[in-house]
């Protein structure tokens, strides 16, 4: 299934990745070719996150009653399903229903209560982990971690994001098109601490569990700031590797949680 | 591993015993005039870090054992058997949360079996 996630990921980010530099080619301008594309790159984004929840659900009942990582894992997972269910529904306006997408859409609540699930999960990780006797780092280190990240993210947040907020969007474009980069700097807050932690798992199993999940949410990152500089500059020709940040990033976050749910099951 | 004078110059001697697959991990020591289970810290830590690396890494997994080890005031150069059990049992907790129950129970199997004679069995 991994390998497949892969393989379908990389298809699909090699079919969007050419549109950038040639957004007059057949693929691009046809009807039915440009639809078939934004379909499997729809499908390359919602299989990961299914995938995902039900890996993560998975490496959490993997884990014993009473683990403490649990909670965290289920939190993952709620997140993930969210996404999907987001996602889903993203879907059904240009693909089922034929019509453009609404801004805001339904989609919307559930990516914000998956945000909500994310951060509480990443907290939680960072709890439990500092707490479970293996030598992390003083207990006061993820504090200042994240105390220094916070800093950090808020200034580059404001210098990237301010633009984006003085422009003359509707109320709801503005809460899409600003909430998800925000919310994207939150969660870098504890990942950061998150990879810190992580870090000295290095050459082990868990730290490739990492290594995929913390990728996942830095390309994911990266994507929704795009997606709010490209809109803003209105240089939609760059709407392809915005696609391409996602599918990287739910397959990154799905291949993570498929790793601890193997992990568990050696 | 050396002849029992590295041990130390207490009364200590080392009587290793020859597994096949494990080389000379497994040793009884001569205490203080008693024969008792044990292994030297350092093999200690070696079976700790053999059998964590896959899962935590090296480095994380001689810091664990290591530091586990000076929490308990094991601080000699050998460790009796019950003290190892201390050990595997402070590791223990830490483990569980990244590897899950199952897999912690027979990774610190292992380590027993490789540290104590007939896998710390009576």
């Amino acid at each position: 299934m991994r390998r497949l996630l892969v393989i379908f990921a990389v298809v699909a980010c090699m079919l969007h990745v050419p549109g950038v530099f040639w957004p007059g080619a057949f693929l691009y301008t046809d009807a039915s070719a440009s639809h078939a594309i934004k379909l499997i790159g729809f499908f390359a984004m919602l299989g990961p996150l299914v995938t995902g929840a039900v890996y993560a659900i998975g490496a959490a009942r993997r884990l014993e009653p009473g683990n403490r990582a649990r909670p965290a894992w289920t939190l993952l997972s709620g997140w993930l399903a969210c996404f999907a269910l987001g996602e889903a529904l993203l879907g059904v306006y240009p693909h089922v229903l034929g019509v453009a997408l609404p801004v805001p859409s339904p989609g919307d609540g559930f990516f914000l209560a998956g945000y909500a699930l994310l951060v509480l999960g990443l907290v939680s990780f960072v709890r439990v982990y500092m707490t479970s006797g293996l030598p992390l780092g003083r207990p006061l280190e993820p504090l200042l971690i994240g105390l220094v990240a916070a800093v950090v993210f808020a200034v580059i947040g404001f210098r990237v994001l301010s633009p984006v907020a003085n422009t003359h969007h509707a109320a709801g474009e503005s809460l899409v098109t600003l909430a998800y980069p925000v919310l994207d700097f939150v969660v870098l807050v504890p990942t950061t601490v998150l990879v810190r932690l992580t870090f000295r798992f290095q050459g082990g199993r868990v730290w490739r569990v990492w290594g995929s999940i913390l990728a996942g949410f830095v390309s994911l990152a990266a994507a929704d700031i795009l997606f709010a500089y490209f809109d803003l500059a209105g240089m939609s020709w760059l709407d392809p590797l915005e696609t391409v940040g996602f599918i990287a990033g739910y397959t990154l976050a799905a291949l993570g949680a498929a790793r601890q749910y193997a992990l568990l099951g050696e | 591993m050396g002849g029992p004078g590295q041990v130390g110059r207490e009364t200590a001697s080392a009587r290793t015993k020859v597994r096949p697959g494990r080389g000379h991990l497994v040793t009884d020591f001569v205490y203080r005039g008693r024969v008792t289970p044990g292994a030297r810290r350092e093999v200690l830590i070696s079976a700790i870090v053999v059998e964590l690396a896959p899962d935590i890494g090296e480095s994380l997994a001689s810091a664990a054992g290591r530091m586990h080890l000076e929490k308990l005031g094991l601080m000699g150069p050998f460790i009796e058997g019950p003290d190892i059990d201390r050990v595997l049992a402070a590791l223990e907790p830490g483990l569980r949360v990244f590897v899950g129950k199952r897999n912690t129970e027979q990774t610190i199997a292992r380590i027993r079996a490789r540290v104590l004679p007939d896998g710390g069995k009576p």
